[in-house]
């Protein structure tokens, strides 16, 4: 008898909570996704008749339109929330504002939020599935599915890969979702940085801690860049982003440090000319705009796989009650 | 599981013969033929049968495979196999004239998914369904052009195509008992 792919979760929280094979059942979902892309008619049955929320209590263009675009290719209807539209900035607490969206009869949350912890929050409070497109520095879980969904693309297989993620470690949700996903999937990674924004502590997670640029990124198969968070940053990490660009910066001679067939990706917004040379970041070996679309049909898979499983649930509660 | 009936190599030949026959006489003038097989159960089916019918018509006839997945109504409960084919169709569907194939036919949910994606894919001239087997238990108002075998079968049975292209003396159509 043939396997199939099983999901039973509600809610995607964090890649931390997820197995190899949950991980391995979201690609194959997008994989599926992936081939209605370039057709004249891109929009699928599935989550016709569903309303589904982006609550986006934080700025996000990629994330955001992603999403919607995600749930349009599936039929849902979408509404969009932003922080500063919201009764959230009324003085309305999340708890009430999630309440009411459930009352309003949704039938999934996007949260986007500045506080580490939130979208798991909502999705103690609420029976209808939570996603989560960042909370704070915790995590940034759809990030990481198509960040590995691109190097999946590329390479086929992530086994063995040796991935360096590279800029500002310490407040990034990305890293810390990419790490779990990495990992995860048997690659092996190395965070390079300034030693302020990259601690010795990550070696914790079983990743290589390196602040040498040049060490980190030898014989790397991809290097994954990030932007400074500035908005999350009390304080200052180092002189100045020249003084960065000139230490950290990848430019054309650390990249050619890398393996002949390497890959450079970037969750975006990027900082030309501060954490990548303007011309890398348009050169071959960039996959960021791949990563925007990959970014849609691994989206579509999660709010797919999420729906459907709350809709299972539903049922089956139903039926144990008759 | 138990077998409750087996339709050897040579019956189950004999019908893709005549069913491949029966396309040849209504489509040898066709110019915009193509083949395709419904994923998973149809896929070997539908090679065979654009072996047979290129062969018999003397050109060779597009083929490809339809994976309508994602119009089933049913997938929340019934998720996709790990070992899924992917939709590759050889031509743009406007104006083709399709010869759709599975291997068996039950309550034609399946047919009904796939002619959904089909026309998402574009708008074809004709569609012509062809079974190997009809199990019957329709729930839908659906019903094949071609059907090799017509089995009455009760709802806990399960039929099951084995079809190698490699190796066809030993394909064979089975019903079993769950």
């Amino acid at each position: 008898m043939t396997d199939n792919f099983t999901w039973n979760r509600k809610d995607f929280l964090s890649i931390e909570d997820l197995s190899k094979d949950e991980l391995e059942t979201i690609f194959a979902y997008a994989d599926q996704f992936k081939q209605t892309l370039d057709r004249t008619q891109k929009k699928l049955p599935t989550l016709r008749g569903k309303t589904i929320l982006n609550l986006f209590m934080e700025p996000s263009t990629r994330t955001k339109v992603a999403f919607e675009i995600a749930a349009k290719r599936l039929s849902a209807d979408v509404i969009t929330i932003t922080g500063d539209a919201s009764s959230l900035s009324k003085g309305e607490s999340l708890r009430d504002t999630a309440k009411n969206i459930a009352a309003l009869n949704a039938d999934v949350i996007i949260t986007r939020n500045s506080h580490a912890g939130s979208a798991y929050y909502l999705s103690k409070i609420v029976d209808i599935p939570v996603i989560n497109a960042g909370d704070g520095a915790h995590e940034h879980p759809t990030q990481a599915l198509l960040d590995c969904f691109t190097l999946r693309d590329h390479f086929g297989d992530l086994k063995g890969l040796n991935v360096t993620i590279l800029g500002d470690i310490l407040f990034s949700r990305v890293a810390r979702s990419n790490i779990w996903a990495l990992q995860k999937l048997g690659a092996s990674v190395t965070l390079a940085g300034p030693a302020t924004l990259v601690p010795k502590k990550f070696e914790e997670f079983g990743v290589k801690v390196h602040h040498d640029v040049e060490t980190a990124l030898k014989n790397s198969d991809a290097v994954m860049l990030l932007r400074i968070q500035h908005e999350r940053q009390s304080s200052i990490h180092f002189p100045s982003l020249g003084e960065y660009t000139k230490m950290f910066g990848l430019n054309k001679k650390r990249a050619a440090l890398l393996k002949p067939e390497a890959i450079i990706l970037h969750p975006g917004p990027v900082n030309r000319g501060v954490e990548i040379d303007s011309q890398l970041a348009d050169s071959e070996k960039s996959v960021i705009l791949k990563q925007a679309t990959h970014g849609i049909v691994c989206r579509m898979a999660v709010l797919f796989l999420c729906a459907t499983a709350a809709a299972n649930n539903l049922m089956n509660k139903i039926s144990a009650n008759e | 599981m138990k077998i409750i009936k087996t339709i050897s190599s040579k019956e189950l030949h004999n019908a893709v013969d005549q069913l491949s026959e029966q396309l040849v006489k209504k489509h040898k003038k066709s110019r915009n033929l193509v083949i395709i097989g419904i994923a998973n159960g149809g896929v070997a089916l539908s090679k065979l049968i654009a072996q047979k019918v290129s062969s018999l018509i003397n050109r060779e006839i597009p083929s490809g495979i339809i994976n309508a997945v994602f119009h089933r109504d049913d997938l929340g409960s019934n998720p996709i196999p790990k070992d899924f084919f992917r939709t590759q169709l050889p031509v743009e569907i406007d104006d083709t004239e399709i010869i759709l194939i599975d291997d068996v036919i039950f309550t034609g949910r399946t047919v009904r998914a796939t002619i959904d994606e089909i026309f998402d894919q574009g708008r074809p001239k004709s569609i012509d369904f062809v079974v190997l087997l009809d199990r019957g238990h329709r729930c839908l108002p659906i019903q094949p052009n071609y059907t090799g075998f017509t089995i009455d079968t009760t709802l806990d049975q399960v039929v099951k195509a084995n079809i190698n292209l490699e190796n066809p003396l030993e394909d064979n159509l089975t019903i079993y008992q769950k």
